[in-house]
């Protein structure tokens, strides 16, 4: 544990974030673990309230994070610096949605980007509207709870199992409630992606954000764990193709623990409960079978 | 002495050779006719070892340019090449170029948005987005041009990015007799990029804050560097004549046959050709007819225009230009 405290810091408080904001501990966590010798882009999104930081933060538009970085490696190649890391921080909307084909071209190119996406499940900074990562049934200001249609009504997708296909060196996902979890990660994505050059490290944090999700900020923690012992949130890495699940609780908590706690599901009918607790389940045994098998 | 060879070649081919020869150290594109065969040949280029550059071979434009923003911040010189559809889908990255100050070289054979063939509705649509924008008439002069470009926008009074443009298939395609200037002699005129700023380089000690002015101070910055680079482009005209012996008008404007004309035809890139051809027959007929080629569409020189005008006393000038906006009666 002595671990999560970095003595050199590359990000400088205060943020411009709201209150009980989990991605600047992304943001903090990530780039203090790669340290002064990093180069990051943030595309538009609350990342860009991340604070002040000690390092070049290179030029980006929204739909173009993981091509900005791509341009970014290859001049610092070209400039003579062999050994930085590349980092780019995106939301969903950034990742899921607009940056989709950038970053999946810049994977499939190996490019050596640390690529992190904090996944807060909509378009936060624009006004909390719908991402292809917003759960179904979740309340956002472009899937509002109208007399006809409540909420989102489509499955979200899922983005590292899209990366996966990729071929690339290391695909996890992470929490910010075991903030030395994250940070390992971040340190093997050094490792495969900077110094080995083995191509694009892919990590996706659960952004658990109180301004979209309609909670009080001082339960950040509490529905960060409780999105991961409910299996909302599995936490899993693979390693050049090995699996991995890091946090495998004995039996999963109700759904319903994480749900009620947020004012995004307070429409949802104990049916559509039971529903997706049905889907994150089911996605949970094929984890389960997965990590059996280590691939 | 200059050492040159003489090759048969096309304007694509050209358009390589030259950034062969700027010894461009990181390269992004994607294919697009007529651009495609500038993408090809570079690819060749780098495979071979003939030319030591990064090469980004991007999934489409708009992270062809967004590549070329990132590389561009690190202080090294960057290329590329797009047109039509291509350049257009870069719109919004291509837009920001300028706002990074650096002086990335865009060759652009132009091509229409609704066919393959050559009209300027994609390098008019970019006329705003702060690139100086170089029509050519020829391969030599497309050659000639890339070389300029560099030397012109890495100019610390510029700093601005630069497209080539020249015609889809009439000068891209079409082979035509281009002198190749020697590796030492390019040196000579164009030496290695040095930035005014590096945006990003994670060796220096001190964190140094990039910060551009507010808006409307940036906007006064790049009018700034656009008007000094009508000098600067004549010079490098000039400078390009010493060396090679080739020179195009003073750089901004190239005048044929307009002393003592009454008219002049206005008139860009290759068509100038065919221009010229019916100015001889209409003289022959003794009509005092003359020419205007514009090279440099941005900076637009106005007072070029009227320089020549109050010396040789034309009463009037018509346009002849590939390019329609509807709704205002003229393009
Ligand atoms: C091309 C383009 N379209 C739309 C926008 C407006 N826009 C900026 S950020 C954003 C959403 C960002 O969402 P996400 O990536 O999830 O980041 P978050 O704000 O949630 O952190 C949108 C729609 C833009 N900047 N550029
Ligand atoms: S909207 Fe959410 S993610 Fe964005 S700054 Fe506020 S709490 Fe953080
Ligand atoms: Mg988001």
């Amino acid at each position: 544990m002595s671990d999560i405290v970095t003595t050199e810091r590359v990000t400088i408080p205060p943020t411009g974030a709201c209150q009980g904001c989990a991605m600047v501990l992304i943001a903090r966590h990530t780039l203090d673990t790669l340290g002064r010798n990093s180069v990051v882009t943030i595309p538009a999104s609350c990342g860009a309230w991340s604070g002040a930081m000690l390092i070049d933060r290179g030029p980006t538009q929204f739909p173009s994070a993981a091509a900005a970085a791509s341009g970014i490696a290859a001049g610092l190649r070209a400039a003579g610096h062999k050994n930085t890391n590349v980092v780019v921080i995106a939301g969903d909307g950034g990742t899921y949605d607009i940056g989709l084909q950038a970053l999946s071209g810049a994977a499939e190119r190996g490019e050596r980007i640390i690529y992190v996406c904090q996944n807060n499940q909509a378009y936060m900074n624009t006004g909390i509207q719908r991402s292809g990562a917003t759960p179904r049934w979740a309340w956002t200001t472009t899937t509002p709870v109208g007399s006809v249609q409540k909420g989102k009504l489509v499955w979200p997708k899922s983005v590292p199992e899209i990366m996966e296909a990729h071929h690339i060196p290391l695909v996890a996902t992470a929490s910010i409630h075991n903030i030395p979890d994250l940070k390992r990660k971040v340190k093997l994505a050094q490792r495969l992606t900077t110094e080995e050059g083995k191509g694009l490290s892919y990590i996706e944090v659960l952004n658990t954000c109180p301004t979209g999700w309609r909670y009080p900020p001082e339960k950040m923690i509490t529905l960060a764990r409780l999105a991961v012992e409910t299996g909302f949130w599995p936490v899993y890495e693979i390693v050049e193709g090995k699996f991995k699940l890091n946090m495998k609780p004995r039996k999963l908590k109700p759904l319903k623990e994480f749900i009620k706690l947020q004012g995004r599901f307070r429409h949802l009918t104990d049916e559509q409960i039971a529903e997706t607790e049905k889907w994150v389940h089911a996605r949970w045994q094929r984890l389960l079978e997965r990590d059996e098998r280590g691939y | 002495m200059v050492k040159e060879k003489v090759e048969f070649i096309t304007g694509n081919d050209a358009v390589a050779y030259a950034v062969k020869l700027a010894r461009v150290k990181v390269i992004a594109a994607y294919p697009i006719t007529p651009q495609s065969p500038v993408t090809e040949k570079l690819s060749e280029y780098v495979a071979n070892g003939e030319l030591d550059a990064e090469f980004i071979k991007v999934e489409g434009e708009h992270s062809c340019l967004a590549a070329m923003r990132g590389a561009g911040v690190c202080g090294v010189r960057t290329f590329t090449a797009t047109c039509g559809p291509g350049l257009m889908y870069a719109h919004e990255n291509l837009e920001c170029v300028h706002r990074d100050r650096t002086p990335l070289v865009i060759a652009v054979p132009n091509r229409s948005y609704s066919s393959l063939f050559p009209d300027y509705t994609d390098s008019m649509c970019e006329a705003t987005t702060g690139f100086i924008q170089l029509f050519v008439e020829s391969a030599q002069e497309a050659l000639d041009t890339t070389l300029q470009g560099f030397r012109i926008a890495e100019d610390h009074r510029v700093l601005m990015p630069l497209m080539v443009l020249y015609d889809g298939y009439v000068t891209s395609h079409t082979g035509a007799t281009v002198r190749l200037p020697s590796q030492e002699d390019v040196d000579k005129f164009l030496p290695p990029f040095k930035p005014y700023v590096v945006r990003v380089d994670p060796s220096r000690s001190e964190y140094i804050q990039w910060e551009r002015p507010g808006v409307p101070l940036q906007e006064m910055e790049h009018e700034m560097a656009m008007t000094n680079a009508k000098e600067v482009i004549k010079e490098a005209n000039e400078e390009y004549a010493k060396i090679f012996g080739r020179s195009y008008g003073d750089g901004l404007v190239e005048p044929y046959r307009v002393e003592d004309a009454d008219v002049v035809l206005v008139t860009m890139a290759s068509m100038t050709g065919t221009a010229r051809q019916v100015v001889d027959a209409l003289r022959e007929k003794g009509k005092n007819v003359g020419l205007l080629r514009l090279r440099s569409f941005r900076p637009f020189p106005a007072e070029t225009f009227q320089e020549l005008q109050k010396k040789y006393g034309f009463r009037a000038m018509g346009v002849c230009e590939r390019d329609v906006t509807h709704g205002c009666n003229y393009g």
